[in-house]
């Protein structure tokens, strides 16, 4: 935890089951959700504010954002708008050794910071997914997310007969 | 992956390239419904490209959706469709690679910014045919004389629906060949915008159509600064006119007369001043004429002149007949032509129909008839008819009396099909022994046993065109016994079914310009647009309109030759 300034004052959140977190004013900024709400009490206020539920994250999760956001809450965020313009694909090392962790905790990740409106995280992880079904076959695209395979036969040959006409000659 | 809702799975989606998302798009429904229905709305910026081979080519007929998911940017494009984008000028130096093939693009509600708008210009050396539908172009505070207008030096066609006129400012010289203009909100900012056009395009126009709502339409015919316009094509639709309104009609009267000599085509949809109809039958020679057969003009002077046209050929009644004296009388006076096409004739009792196809029957230098349907008039000959469209397939009867006595005919196609065709086929085959040709436009699949026959009796038959059927496609033994017979089949969709049948709409073809239907149906003004979209920024971001000055140097900033980023930015 960063040693308190007055120009950057100590926040609480709070875990849809009940655990209470602490992290800085700059950290949870970074949530756009938070921000707004924030705004809305005050700059002054927020040293008499109580601790804001997160009714839609587990501990679990929260723990894993708060993590992410004090790592970054000196960067500047990117907007959403210029993520969806992003074409290059360099990822901070550290990021990259952040998201090494199970998928059902990145599917976690992906719904809590799309909650919170963390766009720079929910583009990490959201990109995560897709590297890992990127240039992989339906079955195993299949296989490693657990999906059930709910074509018929005589489907799945109508798809792929739809679909041939965009090979690659 | 449960956890996830539609919207993270379409952020995940949007990171994927076209063969990765195809693959992704077989892994489950649920996945395959996301990506198939979500391909076009991902992004605010929709852009599909088609691959250069894109067309309805008979035998492979798919979807623009399918396209929009699997773009491959490998290749050289020749199509793209802009729709319900935003553009601003950042955007447009990405695509600038792929425009730089382009032949046609298409604009669909789009918003343009004026900057964007001129890199777009600029881009586009090779474009051919541009189609504009339903787009603004936003304002920004440029001074005029930035105004400067873009070469586009490629343009051969381009179509205009609805959208700001501004448009139209921007494009300095082109080889523009056809001009085709719907718009209802023909303004005075219209009027001055066309009429400058015309006069820059004039001496290479050859076809213009005109579908709008105002009489100050006429306006622009000014016969002196367009003194250099030599058409071979003319439409002219008024819609919603009060006719008290008209000014300047006499202008068009010495604009047509000056077309006389290269005026081949005239087209209307609508009822025309008189001056005008005089001026097309008594002082013109036109080989071929469309006319509303619900506004059939009913003056004496219009036949007397019609009489002394030689040249006529070919006559297209759009529209539902509305007195069938008209007509008759005027299949009387047209004894010569060579191409009738009828599009209905419902509202007739069954013998005002007998007696228009009697009249039809006698028209001895008919080659090409596309009727509605057919009437029981046994023994019927066309000795020269070498083509025959038939909207309607109803009974056995009357299309077998009819056809069977059709011996020259080379071409035959029934578009709507209600019964059973396969035995009168069969019958009518057995004296069309020229037969070349035979079309359907609903779903029929010929029999082996059928294929056989005509395969006997039709010895010239080559091609078999058929609808494409998903629920019961055609099996592999009646293609083997096609392919034993030498015979060609072709199966397209029902949109090109449309293409192959409706062939009548010379000028605007609608079809190939199939957007610009789209918005001739709707009821929505320019002015509409206009507010709504004024209501809708209200509400946004105003950044996205905050443009600096329009600067061309800065463009090496937005190159992406990489195509995996490319693709990024596409999904």
């Amino acid at each position: 935890m960063d040693i308190d300034r007055p120009s950057d004052p100590q926040v609480s959140v709070v875990s849809s089951d009940g655990t209470m977190f602490h992290t800085t004013l700059k950290s949870i900024l970074l949530s756009g959700t938070i921000k707004d709400m924030i705004e809305h009490i005050g700059e002054g206020g927020v040293e008499n504010m109580g601790a804001i539920p997160l009714q839609n994250v587990d501990s679990k999760t929260l723990e894993i954002v708060i993590k992410w956001i004090e790592h970054h809450k000196d960067n500047i965020q990117p907007t959403s708008e210029e993520i969806k313009d992003k074409t290059a694909d360099f990822i901070d090392p550290w990021d990259e050794n952040f998201l090494e962790m199970d998928l059902d905790k990145l599917y976690n990740l992906i719904t809590a910071a799309n909650y919170l409106n963390i766009p720079q995280l929910l583009w990490l992880s959201t990109r995560k997914i897709a590297m890992l079904i990127k240039n992989r076959t339906p079955q195993e695209i299949r296989s490693l997310f657990n999906i059930e395979d709910d074509w018929t036969p005589q489907e799945i040959e109508a798809v792929q007969k739809e679909n041939q006409w965009c090979e690659e000659k | 992956m449960d956890k996830l809702n539609e919207y993270n799975l379409l952020d995940i989606f949007s990171y994927l390239d076209g063969e990765s998302l195809k693959k992704a798009s077989l892994v489950n429904k649920s996945w395959n419904r996301i990506i198939s229905s979500n391909a076009a709305t991902m992004k605010k910026l929709k852009l599909s490209i088609f691959p250069e081979d894109y067309k309805f080519n008979k035998k492979r007929a798919f979807s623009k959706k399918q396209l929009e998911v699997f773009t491959m940017l490998k290749r050289k494009y020749k199509n793209a469709i802009l729709d319900e984008a935003r553009i601003n000028r950042n955007i447009i130096p990405k695509f600038k690679n792929q425009f730089k093939y382009l032949c046609q693009l298409e604009i669909i509600n789009c918003e343009l910014t004026e900057a964007a708008y001129k890199r777009l210009l600029i881009s586009l050396v090779t474009l051919e045919k541009l189609i504009m539908v339903d787009s603004i172009l936003l304002s920004t505070n440029a001074k005029e004389s930035d105004k400067h207008s873009i070469e586009l030096p490629s343009l051969k066609s381009l179509v205009f629906a609805n959208s700001s006129w501004r448009f139209i400012q921007y494009i300095g010289k082109t080889k523009l060949q056809v001009l085709k203009i719907h718009h209802n909100l023909f303004n005075e900012i219209g009027v001055n915008s066309v009429k400058q056009f015309l006069v820059q395009q004039s001496s290479t126009l050859k076809e213009l159509a005109f579908r709008v709502n105002s009489a100050s339409i006429f306006k622009i015919f000014d016969s002196n600064e367009l003194k250099e316009l030599r058409l071979s094509q003319f439409a002219l639709t008024l819609f919603d006119l009060n006719q008290n309104t008209l000014q300047s009609v006499d202008n068009i009267s010495d604009f047509l007369v000056l077309q006389k000599e290269s005026l081949q085509h005239f087209e209307t949809g609508s009822s025309l001043p008189e001056t005008i109809y005089e001026c097309i039958f008594s002082k013109l020679q036109v080989k071929s004429l469309t006319l509303p057969a619900n506004f059939l003009p009913n003056q004496l002077l219009f036949y007397n002149a019609i009489r002394r046209n030689e040249h006529l050929k070919k006559l297209v009644l759009l529209n539902e007949l509305k007195e069938e004296n008209v007509l008759i009388g005027m299949l009387d006076l047209f004894n010569k032509i060579e191409e009738l096409y009828i599009q209905h004739m419902r509202l007739f009792e069954h013998e005002v129909c007998e007696r228009i196809f009697q009249k039809i029957v006698d028209l001895n230098h008919l080659k090409i008839l596309k009727i509605p349907f057919l009437f029981p008039s046994a023994e019927a000959t066309i000795p020269t008819l070498k083509t025959l469209q038939i909207e309607e397939f109803v009974e056995s009867q009357s299309f077998e009396n009819f056809v069977i006595n059709q011996r020259n005919l080379e071409n035959l196609a029934v578009k709507w099909i209600d019964g059973d065709l396969t035995e009168s086929i069969e019958t009518v085959s057995a004296q069309l022994h020229l037969l070349k040709k035979l079309s359907f436009g609903s779903e029929f699949i010929p029999t082996i046993r059928l294929i056989e026959v005509l395969r006997n009796n039709c010895p010239k038959l080559r091609v078999i065109e058929l609808l494409k059927n998903e629920a019961e496609p055609i099996t592999e033994e009646v293609l083997r016994v096609m392919n034993e017979s030498m015979l060609h089949v072709y199966t397209y969709s029902s949109v090109n079914a449309m293409k192959i049948f409706d062939e009548c709409k010379t000028v605007w073809d609608f079809e190939e310009d199939n957007y610009a239907i789209a918005s001739l149906n709707t009821d929505m003004t320019m002015q509409n647009i206009v507010n709504e979209f004024e209501d809708e920024t209200d509400n946004e971001d105003m950044d996205f309109y905050d443009e600096d000055d329009f600067d061309f140097d800065d463009d090496d900033n937005f190159d992406f030759d990489d195509i995996e980023d490319f693709e990024m930015f596409m999904f």
